[in-house]
């Protein structure tokens, strides 16, 4: 319960903060290409039709005078940020005029048709024209205005092509003007900030499926994650997938598990699985030598630092950053040895900062040392005897090593995910190795941030009911400055079909010689649903389904294979099931009630600590 | 005839105007009476006053297209060429209260809404953005 209460507690942390930085998503569109995103009661999470694809665009000059604001940029860069914000306002205007327009026409062919026909009542029809052409009115006499109070003597350019686009037969040229200026200045602003420091933008999609497995989604541009070809989601799927192999899988083992958990064969199992997977880390900084490099560059600073000339401070600067490096994973957290449930919810985040070091260290410390080597290389030739000579070729050795080890950083990772598996916790860990394969935008002039998202070419499966989170992260100079995560439901409208597996507690109506009440056994049903547009209470909370299902039944010693088969109805998103069914060998009837094992088995590991193969 | 007036082509300076009425300068008479058929017809009318505003009635008539809607349109243009012959100058006065400017605007009832230049400015400021939002004055 404690625990249960400070995973709940840490949610509320999370989502707090997401919610208090999120900024960011004010400047970008989500835009499905299907239909609007439909928001259903809870208005966080939108909906997205389970076929569609999904463009993401930046409204770029507003986000780019966003960001100049916040962060405190000189006088200069603020003189852009009003202009390029009236113009996003002037542009907002124009639409809502050229929408007017438009209904303005619309009137005037509804009274014109009306008189054609004859039509003597007029005075509904003459009342919305006239009010259609107030509206106009109204909004296009104060805008047009302040366009040329605005540009006429202070942008003259501007305000030639503005009258040019006047002239057109609606309103949209007029915004496509203020559309061209916003994004020039964008560039211009865009051009003063990056110059005050790289701005990088990393926008990321991961699918959370109803079993709580976690899938990066590839995004153009942002990523090299592989993409399949499109397949569209399959309506009547009666043959078992990956996510029913595993319900039924986990079906099978429940019972084992428990029957473990209880006699403490379990604990025993993760414990060694920890315990080898210290080993490998310390194996691996064994094999990397860390502990004689750093020795190493500890006397090398000596030897700087001794010589006391300012010129050799760079050097020593250098020299510290890869020492400080060593020191990170020398400093890496022991993984717990014990099964402890408080230490295990703890465990990703100790394993994760231990990859990221070791990553560090074999991705960057290599080309670190090569330049303090060269460099020092360079000093010694105007000063012979600055640093040792054995001293050079023992770091040159550890750099080669260091060079060496990617290979070995990459089987970390492996053994990472493999035990962070065999744990059957904290999905989100993998996402956070496999973080390489992410690529940051960085902001130039005039650089195109959109982005869009397939969901038919998503490699493996989906289900209605998964999530898509689409995260961005805005960083200057590598240090993150604002975030904010996007969330998006899997919508199957309509009837499918989809299969599940179940644990079955079975029933027998006969009393037969060793039957049990409620037997544990399999099961696997053919479940019709019906999705509705923004009914996520249906959808989701009650998703109500009926199906036929099987089942390995042992009702009768006698017998070596018993198959069952029966109907069923599912209630709330297919974790609760009541059916009644027919043991074929047997001969009998019986009736059940089951459970989703896999979200049953995530809730407990949740509050325990403990779920192998559950998940 | 009224087609004929409508559909002006000056092909010597390339004006092709679809919006366009052109009071006949020969006879004021008539033109009053063309004047008189326009306002009846619930449309924002822009009358321009002077020969000389060729550029100004090329843009107004371009503007009209905005509100065009099969074989209606909401606006019209106005082209007076000789707006001191003595009828339409009465005709003109009574409409405008007094004022003679070189573009006056009247609503969908006939009314005066609002005339070019503006106070402190001259015939040559007068633009398309600004004759935009005179029409649209018109229509409230």
């Amino acid at each position: 319960m404690r625990n249960l209460l400070l995973i709940l507690l840490s949610a509320v942390v999370l989502i707090g903060a997401t919610r208090a930085n999120a900024e960011v998503l004010n400047h970008i569109n989500f835009l499905p290409s299907s239909a609007p995103p439909v928001f259903g009661n809870d208005q966080r999470l939108a909906e997205l039709e389970i076929d569609s694809s999904l463009a993401i665009q930046w409204d770029h000059p507003a986000f780019l005078a966003d960001l100049a604001r916040r962060l405190g940029y000189s006088s200069k860069e603020e003189s852009l940020v009003p202009r390029i914000e009236e113009l996003k306002k002037q542009i907002s205007q124009v639409v809502e005029l050229q929408r007017l327009l438009i209904m303005t026409k619309k009137t005037s062919l509804e009274l014109n048709h009306a008189r054609a026909l004859g039509k003597t009542d007029l005075k509904a029809l003459n009342g919305q024209f006239l009010a259609a052409n107030k509206a106009l009115s109204d909004a296009g006499v104060p805008l047009l205005t302040g366009l040329r109070q605005k540009y006429k003597v202070s942008d003259p350019a501007l305000y030639q092509k503005l009258s040019m686009a006047i002239l057109a037969n609606d309103y949209q040229p007029i915004g496509n003007v203020l559309e061209e200026e916003a994004v020039r200045l964008g560039a211009l602003l865009a051009d003063r900030i990056t110059v005050q420091g790289k701005v990088e933008i990393l926008i990321t999609a991961t699918l959370i499926s109803s079993d709580g497995s976690s899938r990066p989604v590839h995004l153009d541009g942002y990523d090299s994650y592989d993409v399949g070809g499109p397949v569209p989601f399959n309506r009547f799927q009666v043959t078992t997938d990956e996510r029913t192999a595993k319900e039924v899988a986990a079906a099978e083992s429940m019972a084992d598990l428990v029957k473990k958990a209880q006699s403490g064969a379990l604990r025993e199992e993760a414990e060694k699985a920890l315990k080898e997977l210290n080993s490998t880390v310390k194996d691996l900084r064994q094999t990397l030598e860390t502990d004689v490099l750093s020795a190493n560059i500890d006397q090398l600073v000596a030897s700087l630092t001794t010589a006391g000339e300012s010129n050799l401070s760079p050097l020593i600067t250098g020299a510290l950053e890869v020492r400080q490096l060593l020191r990170r994973v020398a400093d890496s957290p022991a993984l717990p040895e014990t099964t402890d449930a408080n230490r295990l919810l703890a465990l990703a985040d100790n394993i994760q900062e231990i990859v990221n070091h070791l990553d560090a260290l074999a991705s960057v410390a290599p080309s670190q040392i090569e330049k303090l080597l060269a460099d020092v290389d360079n000093e010694l030739k105007k000063r012979p005897g600055l640093v040792r000579e054995d001293l050079m070729l023992a770091l040159k050795h550890s750099l080669e090593k260091l060079k060496k080890s990617t290979p070995a950083v990459e089987a970390i990772r492996a053994d990472a995910k493999s035990v962070l598996a065999s744990l059957g916790i904290l999905n989100g860990v993998e996402a956070a190795i496999d973080q390489s394969l992410q690529k940051p935008r960085t902001l130039l002039t005039n650089s195109n941030l959109d982005t869009r998202l397939d969901l038919q070419t998503i490699p493996g499966e989906r289900h209605s009911g998964d999530r898509l989170n689409i995260q961005v992260t805005v960083s200057r100079n590598q240090t993150v400055i604002d975030s904010g995560r996007k969330s998006f439901r899997l919508e199957a409208y309509g009837p499918f079909v989809e299969t599940r597996g179940a644990l079955l507690f079975v029933n027998s109506r006969d009393n037969l010689p060793g039957g049990q009440d409620f037997e544990p056994a399999p099961g696997l049903s053919f479940n019709l649903h019906y999705g509705w547009e923004n009914s996520p209470f249906w959808n989701h909370i009650i998703r109500p389904g009926v199906g036929i299902s099987l089942a390995m039944l042992d009702f009768d010693d006698q017998k070596s294979l018993e198959i069952g088969i029966g109907g069923n109805i599912t209630l709330i998103n297919d974790i609760f099931w009541l059916g009644y069914g027919y043991n074929l060998q047997a001969k009998v009837d019986y009736f059940y009630v089951g459970i989703n094992p896999l979200v049953v088995g995530r809730l407990f590991s949740q509050s325990t600590g403990i779920g192998k193969g559950w998940q | 005839m009224k087609g004929g007036i409508q559909n002006i082509e000056i092909r010597g300076d390339r004006m092709v105007l679809n919006n366009t009425l052109q009071l006949p300068k020969a006879d004021p008479k008539l033109a009053c009476q063309l004047l008189d058929q326009a306002i009846s017809k619930h449309q924002v009318l822009m009358l321009i006053l002077g020969e000389e505003h060729k550029q100004i009635v090329e843009w107004a008539d371009q503007l009209c297209n905005k509100t065009q809607t099969g074989d209606t349109n909401m606006r019209r243009v106005v082209w007076v060429l000789d707006p001191d012959a003595t009828q339409l100058e009465e005709k003109i006065t009574s409409i405008l209260g007094g004022a003679s400017p070189a573009v006056a605007v009247l609503n969908l009832y006939g009314n005066f809404a609002c005339q070019l230049p503006e106070d402190g400015e001259t015939v040559a400021d007068i633009d398309p953005i600004q004759l935009e939002t005179a029409f649209l004055k018109g229509h409230g």
